[in-house]
């Protein structure tokens, strides 16, 4: 794409040379090298905590590198804020999005430089401005809604249009397609490669190697806060990406993910199995409703719809976290209670929610005690708990979904966001539930890490749990389900 | 400071410590030398003041400190503590006032303790129900119980102070309990409100640390949302600690009215400052998730160390000038040491968090 003698430009958009980031107690970067040419699409790639969202962080002025020499544009870049940078031209699209939700789309746009007169906000110019700002993104909303309001993929371009109404000239995106669906995907990777031709300079930060292929004109591999290697855009291959990300020594396991085929057998017997998880005529909050559907023990059942069809409300509804107003839910034998998580876990269903940050992690408590919380009873022994034996189990549900960058005591704000989703992943797996509702289980998740949940939801279902999944990813969710249903706008 | 640990919650008392000691140190050498039978002895630093001006009256407050830091702990704040501190004085006087003079330890002990505890518990159940049942803020509910609980006390007790004139309270619970005495060498000690102090402080502790119930608080202050998700009693949670805050405020009740032998309507008025202080100084954060037992009692021992101070230094010589400390500054001096104490504690974090996040 858009190849005009990019290579012969003497000035980069970014050069950065050794930039060292360390966090107490660990290195996130350490000499990291990286060169992205004015007017390109820059993909950056790398196991969780590789260093990927810290990279880009300082690129933005989040962080101040420790040590390394970072010129943006050709001039020298030594921000020490997000606003420096911004005003150098620089932006972020987060991966955690960072809206104020009760606040209007254009009083979050224009955030910290509202039109004022007389030292009155002056709504009406705000509000024209933010329409025009939204025009390049394609997003047709009201300017006056409230940002809560809006789908994450309306949020995400919501962030985009702040960043290219703010003069950016480079934005580094973090992630930016994990939380999107296939069509909203679509859309988004046209409208950055329009903004590339048209000479923005974008870094792509994903875990989606198909769409870094697609839209990407070069690659860096990052691998534990090194440089594991580029790849120009024309000779990269899949197989050679995730060559360069799992690095030689891992070589066995990337095979393993690449090519294990789903246990299809075990399809079989589920057949005669009775259905384990049983929903009739459910009817709940926002007009969910009416659904009837069944899932036998050991078997996958996979949801698929559009965001906002009533996937993750259905899944909340089961749990008991939402309120039903009508329906029956059985589990096995045993009908559970209208609005009561407390009868669903006892009856043995577990939820891993899709907003980790929100509904699945306590971010100031440690990894240990977020995968132990709410089961803290586990290891009570007489009046107290067995603190050892807490610490014991839990790393090694932590363990066994290969965690990294762990250190005790440490909160578990401080993990990157992938390790951040097996952390809520090893709370509802080292349960052994027999039925599992799982929404977004591998968002922002590794390739690597992937294939290793994957085939711990295939054990699972194999040893009798009954699941049923929520993805947005859809070759994930064809490839974990034995059986698909369609939903859309709220029923089955 | 707090750098030593991995983390803020195990490294926390350290820089408390620090603080005590600065506390402790600043007040020997400030204070003047003072003539006893004894000989002469430093004013600040001697079992005399320490243990009847600083710990006996420092444990109702670090008691309600404790379960200031529960509520804190959880996201919430409960600014109704003096009233049902007050509250609970008053009624165990009005009820052992009938009791007489030399009436049996075996009879009084248990209506003292189940009249103090019981009224502080059902206080703190109703400051809980109305918190996590009508969902309204906390401040604003115990805001409006603060003002009920203490005029539930002006209406029933006519002649503001219990016992009433010519009654007095069983000594079996006055002398003979709270107020016990403990004679050492030529001067006497009376251990038990301490005694009870440090009992509560380790309940709590234990409580927080290796029960199901109170980890979980930790979970409900730090995202609620997430604590629904995993499943957790967030409504019970949330009572509870209301409930548990106002039975400490009970106890607290029940000390200083055996203690003083008496209890008046105005008992524990503008407590809640002093208390929630101590629970911050000592490290609960008022957003919720962080906190802990001996944290509130250290809290409640530099407030007291401060007051103490003021009580008995006339004035500061630092050197450059004379600092003059007369009762009046005394409201000035105790709110600018506790906002010193709170931000020599947080200089630690901020520098760790800086470190941190670059
Ligand atoms: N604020 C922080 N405090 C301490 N450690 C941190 C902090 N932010 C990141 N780290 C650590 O730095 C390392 C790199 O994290 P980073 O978020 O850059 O990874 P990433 O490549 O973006 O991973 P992911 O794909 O999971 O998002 C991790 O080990 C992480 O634990
Ligand atoms: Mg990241």
């Amino acid at each position: 794409m858009g190849s005009l003698a990019r290579g012969s430009l003497s000035v980069a958009a970014v050069d950065a040379r050794g930039i060292v980031k360390r966090f107490a107690g660990q290195v996130a970067l350490r000499g990291v090298d990286l060169r992205v040419a004015i007017g390109s699409c820059h993909g950056l790639l790398g196991e969780n905590g590789a260093g990927k969202s810290t990279l880009g962080r300082v690129i933005a002025g989040v962080h101040k590198p420790d040590a390394g020499e970072l010129a943006v544009m050709g001039k020298p870049a030594r921000w020490t804020s997000p606003r420096d940078a911004l005003r150098a031209g620089v932006a972020m699209v987060h991966q955690e999005l960072a809206f104020c939700p009760e606040l209007s789309v254009a009083e979050n746009l224009h955030l910290g430089r509202w039109p004022t007169r007389g030292g009155f906000v002056q709504r009406r110019a705000m509000e024209s401005a933010a329409r025009e700002a939204l025009v390049p993104v394609g997003l047709d909303i009201d300017p006056a809604r409230a940002v809560g309001s809006l789908s994450t993929a309306q949020e995400q371009l919501l962030q985009i249009a702040q960043a290219l109404a703010s003069g950016a000239r480079l934005v580094v995106f973090d992630e930016p397609t994990s939380s999107l669906d296939d069509a909203e995907c679509q859309r988004l990777l046209a409208l950055v490669q329009r903004l590339v031709r048209e000479g923005l300079t974008v870094i792509w930060v994903s875990h989606r190697l198909p769409e870094v292929l697609a839209i990407c004109d070069r690659m860096t591999v990052l691998r534990d806060g090194e440089m594991a290697g580029e790849l120009e855009g024309s000779n990269a291959t899949e197989e050679r990406l995730v060559e360069m990300l799992v690095g030689e020594h891992r070589e066995l396991r990337a095979a393993k993910a690449e090519t294990a085929p789903p246990p299809r057998d075990l399809a079989a017997p589920a057949e005669q199995a009775p259905a384990f998880l049983r929903v009739e005529g459910l009817q709940g909050e926002r007009g969910l409703g009416p659904i009837d559907l069944e899932v036998r023990a050991g078997e996958i059942v996979g949801l698929e719809g559009l965001l906002g069809s009533g996937r993750s409300r259905l899944l909340a509804t089961l749990f008991g976290l939402l309120p039903r107003h009508a329906g029956r839910v059985f589990v096995g034998d045993t009908e559970l209670p209208p609005n009561n998580v407390r009868a669903a876990l006892n009856a043995g269903v577990a939820l891993v929610p899709e907003d980790r940050k929100r509904q699945g992690l306590v971010l100031g408590l440690d990894a240990a005690r977020n995968v132990a919380l709410g089961q803290e009873a586990r290891w009570q022994r007489g009046a107290l708990l067995d603190l050892a034996a807490e610490q014991h189990d839990t790393h090694a549900a932590l363990a066994e979904l290969d965690v990294r960058g762990l250190r005790p005591g440490a909160a578990v704000a401080a993990l990157s966001g992938g390790n951040q989703q097996k952390v809520v992943l090893a709370r509802w797996l080292s349960q052994s539930p027999r039925v599992l509702l799982v929404d977004e289980p591998t968002r922002g998740v590794d390739v690597g890490a992937k294939a290793a949940i994957h085939a711990r939801l295939h054990a699972l279902a194999a040893s009798g749990t009954a699941i049923l999944l929520v993805s947005s990813d859809r070759p994930e969710l064809r490839a974990l389900s034995s059986r698909v249903i369609p939903m859309a706008r709220n029923v089955t | 400071m707090n750098s030593a640990g991995p983390s803020s919650s195990s490294s926390r008392p350290w820089g408390l410590l620090l603080v005590l000691l600065g506390l402790g140190t600043l007040l020997t050498l400030a204070s003047d030398p003072l003539q006893t039978a004894s000989g002469t002895q430093n004013a600040f630093l001697r079992v005399d003041n320490l243990v009847a001006n600083v710990a006996t009256p420092m444990s109702w407050m670090a008691i309600m400190a404790l379960g200031a830091t529960l509520v804190i702990l959880t996201g919430g704040i409960d600014i109704s503590v003096g009233s049902i501190f007050g509250l609970s004085a008053l009624a165990t006087a009005a009820v052992l006032q009938r009791f007489a003079v030399d009436a049996s330890a075996w009879l009084v002990l248990p209506t003292a303790l189940a009249v103090a505890l019981g009224v502080g518990t059902a206080c703190g159940l109703v400051n809980g129900l109305l918190v996590a049942g009508l969902r309204i803020h906390p401040f604003i509910v115990t805001l409006g119980t603060l003002s009920i609980f203490r005029g539930i006390g002006l209406v029933a007790v006519r002649d503001k102070t219990l016992p009433s004139l010519g009654e007095q309270l069983p000594t079996a619970f006055t002398e003979g309990f709270v107020g016990a005495r403990w004679n050492v060498g030529d001067t006497f000690l009376q251990p038990v409100p301490m005694i009870v102090m440090l009992v509560c402080t380790v309940i709590v502790g234990v409580y927080l640390a290796r029960r199901v119930g109170g980890r979980q608080l930790y979970a409900l202050g730090g995202n609620e949302e997430a604590a629904r998700y995993a499943g957790l009693p967030t409504t019970r949670l949330r009572v509870r600690v209301y409930a548990l805050a106002g039975l400490l405020a009970g106890v607290a009740g029940l000390l200083s009215c055996g203690f003083y032998q008496s209890a008046n309507t105005a008992t524990g008025e503008g407590y809640e400052l002093a208390v929630i202080a101590a629970a911050v100084v000592g490290g609960a954060s008022l957003q919720g998730g962080r906190g802990t037992a001996l944290g509130a009692l250290l809290g409640a021992l530099v407030i007291k160390l401060i007051e103490n101070g003021i009580d008995i230094l006339r004035e500061i010589d630092l050197g450059l000038f004379v600092l003059p400390i007369s009762k009046e500054y005394s409201k000035i001096l105790i709110g600018l040491a506790i906002l010193a104490a709170v931000a020599v504690d947080r200089l630690g974090e901020v520098w760790r968090r800086a470190r941190a996040a670059g």
